[in-house]
């Protein structure tokens, strides 16, 4: 896994265009906006960061893929209800038909951290591509150094995978923390943005990785602190998220400077897109 | 744990000189308070300068409509209030205790008396302060940048 790309030659389905119909296992209730759609994909394979195209009547949108990647018989996909096909993919039932293209896109480069301190930072729904890498790490923990896990929401209520967070919290191997950006008086945790927990960190910065996703100025926000904590940005990750049509690279609906995000991203290091990211209408 | 110990343990006051250290130590004590308590309300005489060594603090603001609104929380070895160097020396908001927390309160009068006597002392601990506010601050932007993209 790593810098190559997986795109259609890997993809589940021979024409990279046709999606596949799988049927709906569960949709889970998140948040009050954000649902996981679970899916009998008996035999997908897919790594962490990768994204699939979800059909649904009205149309399609790119969705990351949220699941354990060891999994190999049910996939799921968080999915916030923002517009048409969102709202059709949210109110699917048990046993529904839904259509899915893919695996899209880079994955998280995490092999090549091997023997590295892991540090992910995930602000709002930038959980859901995160949650498959530290499925990853988890089931692998032994080829890692620390790993530390800090996560951003809005409110107490929009904290996505609070069982998850819980169980992982209790763990010994991963440090996690959660912050919110504004709470009343019933929430006993951190308030303040996602950055105010990178003082936590405490890695070895010579061998240290950052994988981060989030709206797209906290990504900028957090890899400039890390960069002044001493990471190095080659090794800082993060994952963009366009208007993606095709998810071959061939539209260019989701072109970003000289990147196709579907194609060469969605995870991309930091030092290769440090400088778009502050260009206007790029 | 003596009072001067603490004091250096904590990273806002671990270069300070030992002259420095025994007229701070002298106007410093320990401070346990335990959770859901206030350490300050807003309005209230800003009076000290608390260094916090164990334990989580929240910002908040009461309201008529929303009830307790938590600006912000801060734990071990941060730096509460900052009121305490500005006339009219009133805090801001209250300061809550989330669990068990210790603290080291130093007088705010002393702290201020040191600043203006000994202006390289002073320069120090503006400095550090500037520095804690510039990160609230970016805090604070980072939290208006989001809230318009989101």
């Amino acid at each position: 896994m790593g810098a190559e790309n997986y795109n259609c030659n890997d993809c589940n389905s021979v024409n990279p265009y046709l999606p596949r119909i799988y049927k709906v296992k569960r949709v889970k209730r998140e948040t009050h906006d954000t649902f996981t759609i679970e899916i009998f994909a008996d035999g997908f394979r897919f790594m962490p960061g990768q994204f699939n195209m979800l059909y649904a009547l009205v149309g399609e949108v790119p969705i990351s893929i949220s699941s354990d990647p060891a999994d190999g018989k049910v996939i799921s996909h968080t999915v916030r209800r923002v517009g048409h096909v969102t709202t059709a993919l949210c109110s699917l039932n048990v046993g529904s038909s839904i259509g899915v293209r893919g695996p899209f896109g880079n994955p998280w480069p995490i092999r090549e951290q091997e023997g590295n301190d892991v540090v992910i930072v995930a602000g709002g729904l930038g959980l859901a591509p995160l949650r498959p890498l530290i499925y990853y790490l988890l089931s692998n923990r032994g080829k890692y150094g620390r790993i530390f896990l800090l996560y951003g929401a809005k409110t107490p209520k929009d904290i996505l995978y609070k069982n998850e967070l819980s169980r992982w919290k209790a763990r010994f191997d991963i440090d996690v923390y959660v912050t919110v950006d504004r709470a009343d008086g019933r929430w006993h945790g951190n308030v303040g943005v996602v950055t105010s927990l990178i003082p936590r960190v405490h890695t070895d910065l010579m061998h240290s990785s950052a994988f981060i996703c989030g709206p797209e100025v906290m990504m900028r926000f957090v890899a400039r602190e890390l960069i002044n904590l001493g990471f190095n940005d080659e090794r800082i990750f993060i994952s963009m998220e366009r208007n993606m049509k095709c998810a071959l690279g061939i539209c260019g609906h989701c072109q970003f400077g000289p990147e196709f995000i579907c194609k060469d991203g969605p995870v991309l290091s930091y030092s290769r897109v440090a400088r778009l990211l502050s260009i206007k209408e790029v | 744990m003596s009072i001067e110990e603490s004091i250096r343990m904590h990273s806002f006051f671990s270069d300070i000189s030992t002259a420095h250290m025994s007229s701070l130590a002298s106007h410093a004590q320990h401070l346990t308070v335990e959770a859901d308590n206030f350490i300050f309300r807003e309005g209230e005489y800003a009076d000290a300068f608390y260094l916090i060594t164990y334990g989580k603090v929240s910002l908040e603001l009461s309201t008529a409509h929303r009830g307790r609104i938590i600006i912000q929380t801060i734990g071990e070895d941060d730096v509460l209030g900052i009121s305490w160097l500005f006339p009219p020396y009133r805090w801001r908001f209250d300061a809550r205790t989330l669990t068990l927390t210790r603290l080291i309160r130093i007088d705010a009068a002393q702290m201020r008396r040191m600043c203006d006597e000994d202006n390289a002392f002073g320069y120090k601990v503006i400095s550090k302060l500037a520095s804690i506010v510039m990160r609230r601050l970016q805090a604070v932007r980072l939290q208006l940048l989001e809230m318009e993209e989101m």
